[in-house]
Order: structure tokens, then sequence, then C-alpha cells
């Protein structure tokens, strides 16, 4: 029986073919999200050349000394441009793989952190924060203060993916329908709060909260973005650390048990990961929908479903569409600015419109 | 070197639906586990693959308790295939065969795992839909690649001693006659390879044709267990299936 047999040879590449084409589409991904990022650095009221961006660049690394751009550009780059980008890219990259995740887990291609109100629960606790806690954060420093925002949304996050999964559960299966009209009351539930606490807040928290749940990059500094970046840079390559694993459990729970996954410990982690991703996510820039439920679709028609694929392409692929979106936001209605969570919802509304008339009996999709 | 199960219990709201079972499976022999729906032989198997604990007793592998082993060492040695796997996301067949070697990542090789799959995909006779996609094939294709996930799992035994086992819950159930007959055929083969397979099966016929060993299952009991040829009569299929007349399997 264990002798080797030469199987015939198109057979036995199968699994090559689909690697490479795997690995091409995660670098074309990957060139696009460095096209966003450097496009959103590029342009804008201001215009910046490439030349610019590369000399400010170039000093900063040290290696020359940079007169030819002017102190305006500079503090623009530097201060303004550059952080939003790097937030921009590191809430799209979370999105994205928090939402393949999340699609994973639910064993369904419907589950976004923003459909199912992961988002909101988690928008829901920070705003909480900000009306109820000014005084406690006031008393914070340094680091803890940075952190206590996405912490606290992170807990909301987390504790609305856990009841989701709960109550969608019934007999080791999620149930889709139930799955989404649970979120339907998750986000009805969260909104509610946050429009009590939006009654409750003074004129200049308000003006945070609007900010908070239509989702915006604006108003990025190095402070606000560094902690948010470190948080989501962990969610990320947490949930990368779980590709294999999500595959077989795609199989269901009790056949990836016996591939050897230990499916608590996997799905634990894949839930307190993607938490934090959208708990980190949410509190930089408020809740933007859709990333989540739009991007691991289009990575999956291109790789086909294999997490390896679907995980990092969805991170990069997500960074890409919030950082063009953001220079949507930006540039369309100059000089003012669109919501983000405004242009993502107006993008990835039609897409999950199409998705369901796609696939029109909801029994098909799990 | 056998899996078994000593004096193992399972409670299920107040009632024991397996109910101080004790079985012993060989390697090297193709057992049948048999019985009325509702008799415990599922439960059974989940015991004897580690996925359950029992409530009292236990399963028990190479001398040791099957619930002692990480779930990684223990997936190397023994493949499940089980009647509810869901599967909807749109894998092709040859990459929801090549999961059956997660347990071996990072001691096998992409190489030796794509030669494995090959192996079986040709054994399996999956050449003709193993670029299909899994989600566009029927109930029995479906239940041929799982069986073929299985095998890949379980083809090479971890060490020189440890023996491979194939555990699988109504195998035959979506197949056609043709791919049942073949599937049962192939496992007589790899238990006369020395693997040590386990099936619950539903068709007497197939049973008493192909399988060495039979265990008959009544209301979560053991009702009978040994050589299928001596064990499944007439007189005994009608005690433990309630028939109201002997049942002939002279077939």
């Amino acid at each position: 029986m264990t002798a080797e047999t030469a199987a015939p040879p198109e057979i036995s590449r199968l699994g090559e073919a689909r690697i490479r084409r795997g690995n091409i589409i995660l670098i074309a991904c990957a060139l696009v999200s460095i096209l966003g990022f450097v496009a959103a650095v590029v342009f804008g009221p201001l215009a910046i050349s490439l030349g610019d961006l590369v000399a400010v660049f170039l000093k900063q690394l040290g290696l020359t000394e940079a007169n030819a751009v002017g102190a305006v550009k500079v503090g623009v780059i530097e201060n303004l441009r550059v952080p939003r980008a790097l937030l921009g890219f590191a809430v799209g990259a979370a999105l994205g793989a928090s939402g393949a995740t999340m699609q994973g887990f639910f064993r369904n291609p419907l589950a976004d952190p923003g459909l199912i109100g992961v988002s909101a629960g988690g928008a829901l606790t920070a705003v909480g924060v900000i009306v109820l806690g000014a005084g406690f954060i006031d008393q914070l420093t340094g680091a803890s203060r940075a952190f206590a925002m996405p912490m606290m949304a992170f807990m909301g996050a987390l504790l609305t993916v856990f009841a989701i999964y709960r109550i969608s559960l019934f007999d080791g299966r999620v149930i889709v329908a139930t799955m989404l009209l649970a979120g339907v009351a998750a986000n009805a539930l969260a909104y509610s709060g946050i429009g009590y606490l939006t009654f409750l807040a003074d004129d200049a928290q308000l003006r945070d909260l609007t900010f908070w749940t239509l989702g915006s990059l604006g108003g990025a500094t190095w402070e606000r973005v560094i902690p948010a970046i470190v948080l989501m840079i962990i969610a990320t390559f947490g949930l990368l650390t779980l590709t294999r694993a999500m595959n077989c459990l795609l199989l269901g729970e009790a056949d990836a048990n016996s591939l050897g996954v230990n499916v608590e410990s996997v799905k634990r982690r894949a839930a307190l990961f993607t938490a934090l991703g959208v708990g980190a996510a949410t509190a930089a820039c408020g809740i933007v929908g859709f990333v989540g439920l739009v991007v691991p679709h289009l990575v999956r028609l291109m790789t086909g479903p294999d997490h390896r694929f679907v995980l990092p392409g969805s991170a990069l692929l997500g960074a890409a569409l919030v950082l063009f979106s953001d220079l949507v936001a930006r540039l369309s209605v100059a000089p003012a600015e669109l919501p983000l969570g405004v242009v993502t919802a107006a993008l990835g509304a039609p897409f999950f419109f199409w998705l369901l008339v796609k696939d029109k009996r909801l029994e098909s999709l799990g | 070197m056998t899996l078994s199960l000593d004096s193992t219990s399972v409670f299920r709201g107040g009632r024991a639906i397996l109910d101080d079972a004790s079985i012993t499976c060989a390697p090297g022999c193709f057992t049948a586990l048999c019985g009325p729906n509702g008799a415990g032989k599922t439960t059974a198997l989940s015991v004897m693959s580690g996925a359950l604990r029992a409530d009292k007793g236990r399963a028990t592998l190479e001398e040791r308790n099957i619930r002692s082993f990480a779930s990684v060492e223990l997936a190397r040695r023994r493949a499940v295939v089980s009647q509810n796997s869901v599967l909807t996301f749109p894998f092709e067949v040859h990459e929801v065969i090549a999961m059956g070697r997660a347990p071996h990542y990072g001691r096998s090789t992409p190489k030796r795992d794509r030669q494995i799959i090959a192996e079986v995909i040709d054994l399996m006779g999956l050449q003709t839909f193993a670029e299909r996609r899994f989600t566009t094939l029927s109930g029995g294709e479906r239940q041929r690649v799982h069986i073929a996930r299985a095998l890949v799992q379980v083809w090479e035994a971890p060490d020189e001693d440890a023996k491979r086992w194939l555990l699988l819950d109504e195998p035959t159930a979506a197949l056609d006659l043709k791919h049942q007959i073949s599937l049962m055929r192939l496992l007589q083969r790899l238990a006369s390879d020395g693997w040590g397979v386990v099936a619950v099966l539903h068709d007497l016929h197939l049973v008493k044709s192909h399988t060495d060993e039979v265990i008959l299952f009544k209301s979560g009991a053991i009702a009978a267990a040994g050589p299928t040829k001596e064990e499944l009569t007439a007189g005994r299929v009608k005690d433990v299936f309630d028939l109201d007349e002997a049942y002939s399997l002279s077939a």
C-alpha cells in the first residue's frame, strides 16, 4: 500500500499551481497597498512630489541634508500625511484580516465586524470613555492614557464577538440568519447606547462623537496613531499565525479536532485578535464598515479560500482600500472632508446587495 | 497495540447512551459497529476517536488513555470520517484532501505531501474531479473526498511501532453500490496491510462479506462481539434489531 507508485505528474502538481498563483496575488496586493500609501502622502491640497517625499525620507534616515524641500512641506509630510497614511494602512490591514478571520470563524462569508455589531460594540465602550470617563482618563498619564481608549474598545468588541457567536450557535453550527439578525440587534443596541451618550455629551465631546460613528482618519497625530498601530500590528500578525488552523476549522469543529487542531484555543485566539484589531481600529478612527466584508471576498475570488492567502491578502488589500477611500474622502469635497465610513459604506453596501442576490438562498451560505 | 473502550459509559439527559461498554479493536482487523439507530455506535466511535470524553471508563490507544495524547500526536495516528463535515467555502478537491496533511506540518515536506495526495487521489479514483470545486460535488463525491482526506492524514505511521487507525461513521451512506463495494474492498486491504479499521455500518450484507470482526450494539450496551462469521447470525440480528422474523443474510 505504501509502495512508492509514481503519480501522474499533472496530479502531483495540483497544489503547486494554486500556491504559485496565490503568491503572485499576494505580491500584487502588497504593491497596490504601497501605491495607496504613496498616493495618500502625495495627493492633497498641498501638492507634494515624489521627489519631495524621497528627500524627506532620506533626511529622516540621516542620509542627506535636505534643504530642497520647504519647511511647510516637511511639516505636512511628517506631521499630517505620514501619520494619517500609516493609520489608514494599519486600520485597513486590521479590518481586512479581522473580516477574513471572522468569516472563517463563523464559517460563512457574510460575517463582517461592522455588519454584526463588533465595531459598534467597540465604539460604544470607547464613546463611554469619552463621555463618562473623561475625569478618569485625565488622571492617566503616558502609555496607560494612550492605550486606555483602544483597550476599552477592545473589550466592547470582544464582548460583542462572544455574544453574537453564542447566540447564533445551534447544535455545533452557526445559523447565518440568526447571526445576521443578532448583528442587527447588537448594532441597534450599541447605537442606542451611543445615541444616549451623545445626548449626555457636551459640545466639545459631540464633535468627537460624530467622527466616531461615521469613521474618519482625520486628526491623526503621532500620539494617537502609535498605540493604535502597535495594537493593530499585534492583532494582524496574531491572526496570521492561525491560517492553517482556520482552514481546518472550515470543515467543522469536529473534523478540525480530528485533524489535530486545538479548536477551543484557536477560536479563543481568533476572537481575541479580531476584537483587538477591530477595537484598536475603532478607537483610532471610529466605525469604518464593510472593509472586512468586501476585501476578503475580492481576495478569495482571486486566490481561492485558503486562509494562507486570504488572510495576508485581505490585510494588504484592506490597507489599500482604506487608503484609497480616504483619498476620495479628502479630495472629493476639498477643502472639506467626507467621513471615511461614508465612502466605504457607499462602496460596500452595494457589494453586500450583490452578494445577497448572487447567493439568493441564505442556506447555501452556511 | 489495540484501540479499546474499558467499561465506558456516556450519559445524556440522565440516560446512558453508552452503557458500560467494553470493546477491543485490533490493528490488522476490519471491525464493524452495528446496531439500531440510537444504540450508541456513533457515541462509542466518538469516545474511541478521542473527541468525546467518557463520563465513566475510558478509551485506550497504545496502552495509553486516548485523552492523554496531544491532539496533533493523536491526529498522526488516527483519522476520522465523520457524518457531519461542513464545508461551504469553494476549495478545490485537492485542497480539501491536502487538509489531511495538517498534522504533519513541519515534519513532512510539501513535495512528500503532494506525492501522498496524488497517490490517494489515484487510489480513490478522484482524478476526474481533483480540480473541481468541492462545493459543486454531489453528496457521494464529497464523501469520497472526505475519505481521501482521512487516508492522507494517516498514510504513514508516525513511528515504527505505532499503528494507523481509520475510524469511519457510516462511510457508505452516501455512496452508490459500485463505490460502496470498492470502499469496502479498500478498507479490507488497508486492514490486511496492518491498519486498524473501525466503521459504523448499516448494510449487514456489506458487513458480512467484508469485515473481520463485528460489535453489535443494543440500547447503549454491547449485545455481541467477535468474528463476523460467528457473531452475525440471522437469529442474533433478529434479536438486536427487534425484528419480527429472522433476517436472511445468505447473500
